[in-house]
């Protein structure tokens, strides 16, 4: 049969009953509107501890164990040696050292503050990283320039969010963006803590300048360039020489567990609370995801039911028609594309309809949201997040259900005898 | 001399059994050839199996013994998908509830066999011809639910015509008519028939059959010549009365 004709005799079916056509058609959207608000939901919602919690499935954090028998004997240390034989771990893409500062730093600012004037002190945590890590996030150059050079430093972003968010509105404060600040220099003093009373010899002042943010960057704290931290460590006759923890890239996720046992079979530990952390959030809104997913599913599929039932009922009632058309030529395969080309034509309308109730009841809850909940950090401008794909997965999913529950009574029609269709009430 | 449009050997049909009541033979042996261009009436009491013997030359309903051979082809041998491509090209079917779809108009309803199988040539030119033939072209655009039941079995008529078929069976075409209406059916079947459509009514109606040139009674399952006493031959009595 060719589809043009086919439309015709759907179009021509479906219209002799359209109150069971918007019967069919609701249950299927009600379902698919559910579906795509559900899974919409959870991808937003993902998004957002993505960007509360950023992290990679396949990058891991190696420490030295806090209490380990090769650290109390001064074995277990992440030097260059120790970096080399990490890297030469099989799976392992790459090795990022870290180098936490290791004497205590301060800024202290007063002054104008983009209109406002501030008076601030702060002691920082500081740790350096190998440019490579931030690349992209730097807007300026992230290299350490010497002495007498501003240094460089990267910003976590959450801390920017927190800032906006919390911080300034409480004290009256304007609101930042990542470009205001790039390019922003403070004083700080190396080598003098204020809290403990501490002063080191060889203690002095130099200029963070702000060269980014990025969510590599240490959230309490300052990120710099490891050439930096390094060089001011040694200044201070610290340890130049071993790193805090070593970030390892794995070349995918899968390598993770045989790299964690490999590191722990030298010695080492991984330092994966956060990861966890995020991973564990992560997957409880998949689970909850998956439930409501589930759940819209199954309203689904008891609308395909519906259709199915429906089917049977219209194959019943038509049963002398289609004993018609199998008089006037048409096979057994044509009365099952018939039946079948009805109920998808019911799943696409019902999908299209749902998809498009699905985004207007998001849309409805945003607007709720942003009028009722209060600004908080991180708070999304939209919990949801829908696309292209989404929309065809709800459609698709529609017309696979109403296919699906039309599979029988299309069966049941194909197979029906001519000749007894013929001679029904 | 040319093959016969239909013909019967030794054909049977067992009804099933229902309701605790035994099976039986609907048809036990019919035998008939139907020339190319006749027109034959088959009459017989209600429920005797006119209709049935009608599904069997139709190739709806397969399941019967002996050999029945519609316009050169041996029905048995053909496959569903064949039958159907036989029906659509060559077979038109008329039928006593006109059997038409209520969402389609007249014209649709005519065009209705060019939905299957490769179409109909020309089908929208041909469909216009075939209700212009019927006494309808106006109502083309008219649903089933508008026409009067004549104009409703017009275009049946039509649509039987429309892939210009060698063979029409018609089931008691004027079974829901008035006389009137009846009459004018009757002489559309005639006009056909002049114009060489081989033609298989089955009625139990007499003015159907005194259109026909040759009526046939099936009476106990087997076909016979009408006998002017058999009460079962009303048609074919009125005929001999002339």
């Amino acid at each position: 049969m060719r589809p043009q004709k086919l439309v015709r005799l759907v179009r021509a079916s479906l219209r002799r009953d359209l109150r069971g056509l918007a019967a069919s058609t609701f249950g299927i959207a009600v379902g698919i509107a559910c579906l795509v608000f559900f899974l919409a939901l959870g991808r937003g919602v993902q998004g957002v501890v993505q960007q509360v919690f950023p992290s990679s499935t396949r990058e891991i954090d190696v420490v030295v164990p806090q209490v380990a028998l090769g650290s109390l004997l001064g074995e277990a240390r992440l030097d260059d040696a120790a970096l080399a034989r990490l890297s030469a771990l099989p799976g392992v893409e790459r090795a990022f050292p870290k180098m936490q500062l290791r004497i205590p730093a301060g800024v202290r600012y007063h002054g104008m503050f983009f209109g406002r004037e501030i008076h601030m002190g702060l002691e920082l945590i500081g740790v350096g990283v190998p440019p490579e890590l931030a690349e992209g996030d730097a807007k300026l150059p992230f290299v350490d320039g010497g002495l007498g050079k501003p240094l460089p430093v990267l910003v976590n972003k959450r801390l920017l969010e927190i800032y906006n968010k919390v911080y300034a509105p409480q004290r009256g404060l304007p609101q930042l963006t990542e470009s205001m600040m790039v390019g922003f220099q403070l004083p700080i003093e190396l080598g003098h803590s204020w809290v403990a009373g501490q002063t080191l010899p060889g203690t002095y002042e130099a200029a963070l300048q702000l060269a980014g943010f990025s969510d590599r960057a240490v959230l309490a704290g300052v990120t710099m360039p490891l050439a930096a931290v390094r060089r001011i460590n040694k200044h201070f006759d610290k340890d130049a020489d071993s790193y805090t923890s070593v970030l390892l890239r794995a070349r995918g996720s899968a390598q993770i567990p045989a790299l964690v046992s490999a590191i722990k079979s030298m010695g080492l530990e991984v330092d994966d609370a956060e990861r966890s952390r995020a991973l564990q959030i992560g997957a409880a809104v998949q689970l909850v995801t998956a439930v409501l997913g589930l759940l819209s599913a199954l309203i689904t599929a008891l609308a395909a039911t519906n259709i199915a039932h429906a089917l049977f009922a219209s194959v019943r009632e038509r049963t002398r028609e289609i004993g018609v058309l199998r008089a006037v030529g048409a096979t057994k395969g044509d009365i099952a594309a018939l039946i079948l080309a009805e109920a998808g034509t019911i799943g696409l309308l019902g999908g299209t309809l749902g998809v498009l109730a699905g985004r207007l009841v998001a849309g409805l809850a945003d607007a709720a949201a942003h009028r009722s909940l209060p600004d908080f950090p991180f708070k999304p401008d939209s919990f949801f997040q829908f696309g292209a794909g989404l929309f065809l997965l709800g459609i698709g999913v529609a017309l696979l259900a109403a296919l699906l529950g039309a599979f029988f009574p299309a069966r049941a029609a194909a197979a029906l005898d001519p000749a007894k269709a013929l001679s029904s009430g | 001399m040319s093959e016969p449009a239909l013909s019967l050997h030794g054909v049977k049909k067992r009804y099933p059994p229902r309701d605790g009541a035994p099976g039986g033979d609907l048809l036990r042996g019919i035998e008939l050839e139907v020339a190319q261009g006749e027109f034959v009436s088959i009459e017989g009491q209600s429920g005797c199996g006119k209709s049935t013997l009608l599904h069997l030359l139709g190739g709806l309903d397969r399941d019967y013994e002996g050999e029945v051979r519609v316009l050169g082809h041996e029905l048995r041998q053909l496959s569903d998908r064949q039958l159907a491509g036989l029906r659509h090209a060559r077979i038109g079917f008329v039928f006593q509830a006109f059997n038409l779809l209520p969402g389609l108009t007249a014209l649709e309803n005519v065009l209705l066999p060019d939905a299957f199988g490769e179409g109909i040539p020309d089908a929208k030119a041909r469909a216009k011809d075939s209700l212009t033939r019927v006494g309808l072209f106006d109502k083309a655009s008219a649903r089933p639910g508008s026409l009067s039941g004549g104009e409703r079995q017009r275009v049946a008529i039509a649509r039987a015509l429309l892939a210009q078929p060698g063979l029409l069976l018609a089931d008691e075409p004027t079974g829901n008519l008035d006389a009137r209406t009846g009459d004018e059916i009757i002489s559309l079947f005639r006009e056909l028939n002049q114009g060489g459509l081989t033609l298989l009514v089955v009625t139990h109606e007499a003015r159907v059959s005194a259109a026909a040139g040759r009526v046939l009674l099936l009476n106990d399952g087997v076909l016979v010549r009408p006998d002017a006493d058999h009460p079962a031959s009303v048609g074919a009595r009125r005929k001999a009365d002339q």
